[in-house]
């Protein structure tokens, strides 16, 4: 490793830049006090925040060219791999350190060329869709704060450093969702997303306590390098941390029980959605697992645990975003089950598949996003398929690319996703044991999953043109915006050949799992030394070729179907409604996951509140409290009516207590 | 006169200054009150300049008690542990009184002359080592608050303003008993020399002077089920009451619990340990639910209070060095954060003159410089990472839990319902459409108010970002008392060990 | 009257009865400048010149060796002293704030001067007694004045029956006494408290004597179940006669309790400090739902004897009277500034109207005579023991005596727990004066003569001094 303090740049350029456009919408605003209608100087945010963007992306790229495998990368001998930068020593008590150290390494580069990259993309995207937006600079601002955050979780060499980007892009995640808070709804669902991510983050924290106790840091290199040694002694501690830091992954990366407020986050502008809810920072769960590696194989159970929470996830999200009438709630479920996918791949202890998914499904998935945003802004913020179809002449562009998405997405032979996804179904099938069911719900989840995507693309596009052609006047969107519309497809169509192409293929060997292999070495270790098998696995070419012709034909038989059942418009849909009212609703309410927790979880907890403040609170301790003082002014009137203010009565008192009292000293006496 | 002393009368000085200014000149008073406010800050802050706390301590004559030896003396000093108290107090009380033009609007004369009292007073808790000096100034403490909110305060005042008196009041005149017995048992009255003389002992010869102060600071800071008086007095007293209640004075009951009850009483801490963690967690869950409740925003920030104070008690009895580094940190976090939820409900309410919620929402819309500074506030006492709240919060969360995991598992379920009800009073405030006419015409906060709030929001990021600068100044006073506490369980293991029966199991337990 | 005299008058045969001499003369002086024309205004001069030069003979007999002087019947030592000082202390208040209070009864001050001198000569001679007869002496000189003072405002039926009362009660305490007394004389053959001292007192006669002489002085005191005509003849009283008997005669009752209380049977402590803690808690229930300030104030009072009287138990227990003594010295100094300056604010507030001064007719007192408010507020801070007020100090000695010496932390926590109820009527004053506003019927209580004002500005610095600095008069203390 190397000192490399640059890095500190990547995270920080975002950060000023975010600092910038905040001054803006302040400028703005107070521009806006004389003169409602002014513009400000909100227009130069897109430029700043876009500019801080391709600063980031050209210190990761100088980064990721420093631990590239060649020759001038190689100090005496030795090959970097990884960077780290200077260190802020944050918080130091007793013998706990816990310092902010940028630490880039094969994986964290990935994430880093992603994020900026195609957040630089979405950036220059957003500035011809919120073009207008009263609050324009303002979500430059949030924008770049939100790279800035999933930039320190990527980069942070500490778990805690970590959870900083993990809370603040949670925080920009709510900030984005309800960036038009005026609407109202939009707000409760920030909140819903934020409060869901706190009970994920609750789990993170027990998790980083068990962490601490065992290996007494949260260095991450450290912890991976301190596993081995800590197995036997402590298997049952790792296995638990493993669980309860999974249970963070949960809440971030939208798995069950608390994948439902993903689904709400799509009342925030299309290009978050794009960004945040499927490109970058729900797939943080995904990567912080790849990250610690070693804990994970250290747990088998819980790598068990995570495939069966995957694969039930992927399925449910799946089957819900079948019968969706919302295009972004589409592309919401969809996310989901994708995510399920990525668990799927660490379940199989394919710590590089997962994070090739995570890739092309960024770069597919964001295309999808931002083509439906074209769509919708197209279509004068209309998000019902059903009030749509035969977009295709009106928006071409869009169309084109959105095209290429789908098929990515619905794992096309030789598109992105096909790749990736194979490769984790393989991975799931040479593991054998338990991870068949795993490839089984996986392959269930591929036809699902070409099935709903080019039922989308069917509704869209195709068909008549169901909208009222007198109100709405479709329109392809600008240069601005179709631009980053282009290189996403692009990527979406050879990155996966270009990233991942199997072995069997003989052109060229994986790159994505060479290039991580000092990654997830100790990972593999471990997991090969418990299964006895030499990870990762790889197939024999046969049994690849089987598995690679199956995934086509599944993707192309169902995509076909999909595309076939809906080209002609609604009929189907309304069918299928007509047919199974009941389960068809309860499909597209999730299963009634999300109303079941509302009786069984938010009602409850209101009613405690309620029973607390006003019952225990007020009636019980404080009525106490109250009581007391009432009791003493009662006592103090009672007191009176020992006399009735006759001086005989006094009298009598005081002859009386003397006697007593000669009586007593008397009996005392003797 | 020595720089403590300086601290604690300059305040009486500017007091009486105001006595002799004409009744209507409330210009004036408000200006030598801030003055004095400032000046009192810049001598808080060379102190935190000073690298040998040692040298500042003051030690004079006072007077002797009959029937005995004991010298009463005038003994200030300060070290890690007061540092922070007193540097808190000396920045914020100009904030106070720069916040006072809004709400304070007759009776000026009176009520910053009580400001400063108030400021003698609190200065004088965190500097006295004397036990007789400390309770002076801990009483005396009380009477401003008393008549800030019987005078200046809301509706039901004077209900509350009785209510607090009385329920502080009854916890100190125990403290007080305890305090006779314990000075005639040291032979002194100077709290180091009375450490010096406690800390070594058993359990059974402490366990009562612990309770009876333990009593006193539980009902001041407030610890569950003595907190009923906190949610009227903050909902009665006026903005600046509330401030200085929050910022400072609920310190005053942690500050005694960490230096008296557990630097004096190490071995009965040790054994009271598992409860007072158990009172603090259950606070935090309890106080959040409270807050969910509750329809009057102001309110719900004073319930919030008893919710951020159980963590301060969770992690001071937790008795580690993480835990204790935590309590003491998150003191001057929640005086901040929520010293600035005051600050800024006080604001709206000056404006709007209700605290109900439902007359609020889309306040961002029509207020966005306020909605700036309370989402700041919010993240701040929810405990982002980044803003002071996270640093105390995971710390004292991270020391309850080496002490007892399931303490600490309770507390941090206080994570998430701390995010609840603050998000959903952000919610019912800011966000949504504009329902009430009223709201609409709303003006945004002016010059003075936003700036009397910048040295808190650079505060509340300084300490998120670089907690260590400020950690660093207390690391020594914390690890002294961790070392007492540390020799106290030695101490205990030794007895155990000298009984036969018990020992063996005690041993397995450990 | 000459130094040499003076000097003559504080040393040999008669040493120690200076302060005795100085009142007895100034009550002729008063008496002739009744009777001789135009010498009426020379009244007030001759009274105060009394009080300084009593108040010097007793600062002189401070650092002089104790003597006992008229055959033992006397005994003239440091405590006597301070004790004397302080009814000096509480004689001044009364009579300052009494100054243009009678407004029918104004011909006649000249009497309440010469009476209150007379009782105030009872007092003295009630500290300094060293046998239950010159006791009882200054018993009868204290009360029977008293029984005058109290129904001194003959127009008004209340003092009037304040003083009936009074007197009644007053004639059965006295009884009591000298019934006591018989007994123990008839036992042990001796009334000098020294004799007393060593003579064996277990035998049942004095058991009974003992009893009865201490129920006649918890009777002065105020003491449960003494206390019930306390409220009534207070409340009745002129108010500068109530300042007077509240914090003088109380505070000669304890004087006499504490000198005789190493007499009293070990069995004592039990039945004592019972009858104290009743007495702490039902003067402060009392006082707690009296609207009335006189009677809050009196029936407060009743709450403090109960205190004082836990000091008696602490001395007997331990039998170190010098640490009680100054305990209680100190406490009744304090109680004599502020209760003596409480009710002296309220004779200044009735002086014009007449009408009693209840918790309404104080509302907003404080926008109208800050002055008076603020002070009031201080006494009743000091009342109720806060520090930097002389009450707390009192208070700390108290129950420091009671809790060290005494070991019995459990009577000490429980009165101060009833004192809580204490600082709940107190708050009360406060918050009708500061922080409730005044009713529209209420007339404007009159500007204090600035006499009046001088007093009261005179009681509010003795507080603070009090609180504040201690030692100043800890050194006075034997």
């Amino acid at each position: 490793m190397e000192a490399a303090s640059y890095l500190w740049w990547i995270p920080l350029l975002p950060l000023i830049g975010a600092g910038i456009c905040g001054a803006l919408h302040l400028a703005t605003l107070r521009a806006r006090k004389s003169n409602p209608d002014a513009k400000g100087p909100a227009g130069f945010a897109p430029l700043v925040a876009s500019a801080a963007m391709g600063g980031a992306l050209i210190f990761s790229i100088i980064g990721f060219l420093a631990i590239c495998p060649c020759e001038d990368n190689v100090v005496d001998g030795e090959q970097i791999v990884a960077l780290q930068s200077s260190t802020w020593s944050w918080i130091s008590v007793a013998d706990l350190r816990f310092d902010l150290t940028m630490w880039l390494d094969r994986l964290s580069s990935i994430m880093t060329l992603v994020v900026t990259g195609v957040g630089l993309l979405i950036h220059i995207y957003s500035a011809g869709y919120m073009k207008g937006d009263k609050g324009y600079a303002k979500f430059f601002a949030y924008l770049n704060l939100f790279c800035f955050a999933m930039l320190m979780l990527v980069l942070s060499s500490n778990l805690l450093g970590l959870f900083i980007g993990w809370e603040g892009v949670g925080l920009c995640s709510y900030l984005l969702i309800g960036f038009w808070y005026e609407k109202g709804w939009p707000a409760e669902a920030g909140q819903k997303a934020f409060v869901v991510n706190r009970i994920g983050d609750a789990f993170f924290i027990i998790g980083s306590f068990i962490l601490i106790g065992v290996f007494g840091t949260l260095e991450m290199q450290d912890i991976g390098a301190q596993v081995p040694a800590m197995i036997d002694a402590h298997s049952g501690k790792l296995a638990l941390a493993a669980l309860l830091l999974f249970g963070g992954a949960c809440g971030k990366s939208a798995q069950l029980p608390l994948f439902v407020w993903l689904p709400d986050a799509m009342a925030g502008p299309t290009p978050v959605s794009a960004l945040i809810h499927a490109a970058t920072m729900v797939t943080s769960g995904v990567y912080m697992i790849v990250r610690l590696n070693p804990l994970y194989a250290a747990s088998p159970g819980v790598l068990m645990f995570i495939g069966c929470v995957a694969a039930a996830t992927a399925f449910i999200a799946g089957t819900t975003a079948l019968v969706q009438r919302d295009l972004k709630k589409v592309l919401a479920y969809s996310t989901v089950s994708q995510l399920g996918y990525m668990f799927l791949g660490i379940a199989a202890g394919a710590w590089g598949a997962a994070i090739f998914h995570l890739v092309t499904h960024a770069f597919f998935k964001a295309l999808l996003f931002l083509g439906a945003g074209s769509v919708i802004h197209g279509m004068h913020e209309e998000q019902d398929m059903h009030k749509m179809g035969g977009l295709r002449k009106h928006m071409p562009r869009t169309y084109a690319t959105f095209l290429a998405g789908a098929a990515a997405l619905s794992g096309l032979p030789l598109m992105s996703g096909f790749f990736s996804k194979d490769e984790i179904l393989a991975k799931n099938f040479a593991m054998g044991g338990v991870n068949y069911l795993f490839w089984m719900a996986g392959v269930v989840t591929a036809a699902i999953t070409a099935y709903y995507t080019w039922r989308m693309v069917a509704l869209t596009f195709f068909g008549e043109e169901r909208f009222d052609a007198k109100k709405v006047h479709p329109h392809e969107s600008p240069a601005l915006m179709t631009g980053p519309l282009f290189v996403l497809a692009v990527l979406s169509i050879i990155g996966g050949a270009v990233l991942g192409l199997p072995h069997v293929f003989h052109l060229w060997n994986h790159a994505l799992d060479v290039w991580l292999e000092p990654v997830v070495l100790g990972g593999n270790e471990i997991l090969s030394a418990q299964k006895g098998m030499h990870m990762p696995l790889h197939l024999t070419a046969v049994r690849e070729w089987i598995l690679l012709a199956l995934g086509s034909a599944v993707a192309l038989f169902f995509a076909h179907k999909g595309f076939h059942d809906h080209k002609r418009g609604l009929a189907m849909d309304e069918s299928v409604q007509g047919a199974f009212p009941v389960a068809h609703a309860k499909l597209t309410d999730a299963w009634g996951i999300d109303s079941g927790y509302a009786r069984v979880i938010v009602q409850p907890v209101k009613l405690l509140a309620f029973v607390i403040a006003v019952i225990v609170d007020q009636f019980a301790i404080d009525g106490a409290v109250n009581g007391a003082g009432r009791m003493a002014s009662d006592f103090g009137r009672r007191g009176r009516r020992l006399v009735d203010g006759s001086v005989s009565c006094y009298g009598l008192w005081i002859g009386a207590a003397a006697v007593v009292l000669a009586l007593t000293w008397f009996w005392r006496g003797n | 006169m020595s720089l403590l002393s300086l601290l604690i009368f300059l305040p009486l000085v500017g007091a009486l200054a105001i006595a002799f200014t004409p009744s209507k000149a409330a210009s004036l008073q408000r200006g030598i009150a801030f003055l004095t406010t400032v000046v009192v800050g810049i001598l808080s802050l060379t102190v935190w300049g000073t690298d040998d706390l040692a040298s500042l301590a003051v030690n004079s004559a006072w007077f002797t008690l009959p029937g005995s030896q004991i010298d009463v003396g005038y003994r200030l000093g300060v070290d890690g542990i007061s540092l922070l108290m007193v540097v808190l107090t000396g920045i914020l009380m100009p904030i106070v009184i720069l916040s006072t033009p809004g709400h304070i609007k007759e009776r000026v004369k009176e009520f910053m002359i009580w400001v400063l009292f108030m400021q003698m007073g609190m200065m004088g808790v965190f500097l006295a080592t004397d036990l007789v000096l400390f309770y002076f100034f801990w009483e005396i403490g009380l009477v401003p608050l008393y008549f800030m909110v019987g005078i200046w305060g809301g509706k039901r005042r004077l209900y509350a303003t009785l209510k607090f008196f009385l329920y502080t009041f009854a916890g100190s005149v125990v403290m007080l008993i305890a305090a006779i017995a314990l000075i005639y048992e040291a032979q002194s009255t100077d709290i180091v020399a009375i450490t010096n003389a406690m800390s070594t002992l058993g359990v059974s010869d402490t366990i009562w002077l612990f309770s009876a102060f333990t009593l006193a600071f539980a009902i001041k800071v407030p610890v569950l089920p003595f907190h009923t008086w906190l949610p009227d007095a903050h909902t009665e007293a006026p903005t600046s009451g509330s401030v200085i209640l929050a910022g400072v004075l609920l310190k005053m009951g942690t500050y005694g619990l960490l230096r008296f009850s557990i630097a004096m009483f190490p071995a009965a801490a040790v054994a009271a340990s598992p409860y007072m963690m158990g009172l603090g967690a259950i606070g935090i869950v309890y106080g959040a639910f409270l807050a969910m409740a509750q329809t009057d925003i102001k309110r719900l920030v004073a319930c919030s209070s008893v919710s951020h104070l159980g963590y301060v008690v969770l992690g001071l009895f937790a008795l580690t060095h993480v835990g204790l580094a935590g309590g003491l940190i998150q003191m001057v976090n929640h005086g901040l954060s929520t010293g600035l939820l005051f600050l800024l409900v006080g604001m709206i309410y000056e404006r709007r003159h209700t605290r109900q919620l439902d007359q609020y929402g889309g306040i961002a819309s029509v207020m966005p410089i306020y909605a700036i500074f309370w989402t700041i506030a919010v993240l701040s006492s929810v405990g982002l990472p980044g803003l002071n709240g996270f640093v105390g919060e995971y710390l004292i969360l991270l020391g309850s839990y080496q002490a007892m995991p399931f303490w600490a598992v309770i507390g941090v379920t206080g994570v998430i319902f701390g995010a609840i009800y603050l998000l959903m009073a952000t919610r019912k405030m800011l966000y949504g459409p504009v329902v009430h006419e009223a709201n609409r015409k709303l003006t945004d906060l002016n010059p003075r108010e936003i700036g009397l709030m910048i040295p808190v929001v650079v505060l509340i990021v300084w300490i998120g970002v670089k907690p260590d600068y400020f950690m660093g100044r207390t690391e020594a006073s914390v690890a002294a008392i961790v070392e007492r506490i540390d020799q106290a369980r030695e101490g205990m293991k030794v007895a155990e060990l000298a009984v036969p029966a018990p020992a063996a199991k005690g041993g397995e337990s450990r | 009257m000459t130094p040499e005299a003076l000097e003559l008058l504080f040393t040999g045969a008669f040493h120690g009865l200076g302060a005795l001499f100085a009142v007895a003369f100034g009550i002729v002086l008063l008496l002739l400048a009744e009777i001789l024309p135009g010498a009426a205004k020379l009244r007030p001069a001759i009274f105060v010149a009394t009080l300084v030069v009593a108040f010097l003979g007793e600062l002189h007999l401070l650092d002089e060796p104790a003597g006992i002087v008229l055959g033992g019947s006397y005994i003239a030592d440091a405590s006597t002293a301070a004790w004397g000082m302080v009814f000096l202390c509480a004689t001044a208040i009364a009579w300052v704030f009494g100054r243009g209070y009678y407004t029918v009864e104004k011909p006649f001050q000249g009497e309440h001067d010469v009476l209150m001198l007379c009782s105030l000569l009872g007092m003295l001679l009630m500290a300094g007694s060293g046998d239950l007869l010159s006791f009882f002496i200054g018993l009868e000189l204290l009360s029977v004045p008293l029984y005058a003072l109290c129904g001194f405002r003959r127009a008004r039926n209340d003092s009037v029956e304040s003083g009936l009362k009074y007197f009644l009660l007053g004639a059965f305490g006295s009884a009591l006494f000298l019934y006591g007394a018989a007994l123990v004389y008839a036992d042990t053959g001796t009334i000098s408290l020294l004799e007393l001292g060593n003579a064996d007192t277990s035998d049942s006669l004095s058991l009974i004597g003992y009893a009865l002489i201490t129920s006649a002085l918890l009777f002065k005191a105020g003491v449960f179940p003494f206390h019930f005509w306390i409220p009534d003849v207070y409340q009745g009283a002129p108010t500068p006669v109530t300042t007077f008997m509240a914090t003088g005669t109380k505070a000669a009752a304890f004087a006499f309790l504490l000198k005789m209380a190493f007499m009293l049977p070990a069995g004592a402590v039990a039945s004592l400090s019972w009858i104290a803690l009743i007495t702490i808690a039902l003067g402060n229930l009392g006082a707690l739902v009296s609207r009335d300030l006189k009677r809050m104030l009196a029936l407060s009072g009743v709450a403090h004897a109960g205190i004082l009287l836990l000091a008696v138990v602490s001395c007997l227990k331990t039998g170190n009277v010098a640490l009680a003594e100054e305990a209680a010295i100190y406490y009744m100094a304090a109680y004599v500034f502020s209760a003596g300056g409480a009710f002296g604010l309220i004779a200044l507030l009735e002086s014009k109207t007449g009408e009693p001064t209840t918790l309404d007719s104080i509302k907003g007192l404080g926008a109208r005579r800050p002055g008076m408010a603020a002070a009031m507020a201080v006494f009743m801070l000091s009342l109720a023991g806060i520090p930097a007020t002389g009450g707390f100090l009192g208070k700390y000695f108290v129950f420091s005596t009671l809790v060290v010496q005494a070991d019995m932390a459990g009577a000490a926590i429980i009165a101060i727990l009833l004192s809580v109820i204490a600082l709940g009527y107190y708050l009360r004053v406060i918050i009708a004066m500061w922080m409730e506003p005044a009713d529209e019927v209420a007339t404007l209580p009159a500007e204090p003569k600035r006499l009046g004002g001088a007093a009261a500005a005179v009681c509010v610095a003795m507080v603070f001094l009090l609180g504040v600095l201690p030692d100043l008069f800890l050194g006075l203390l034997p």
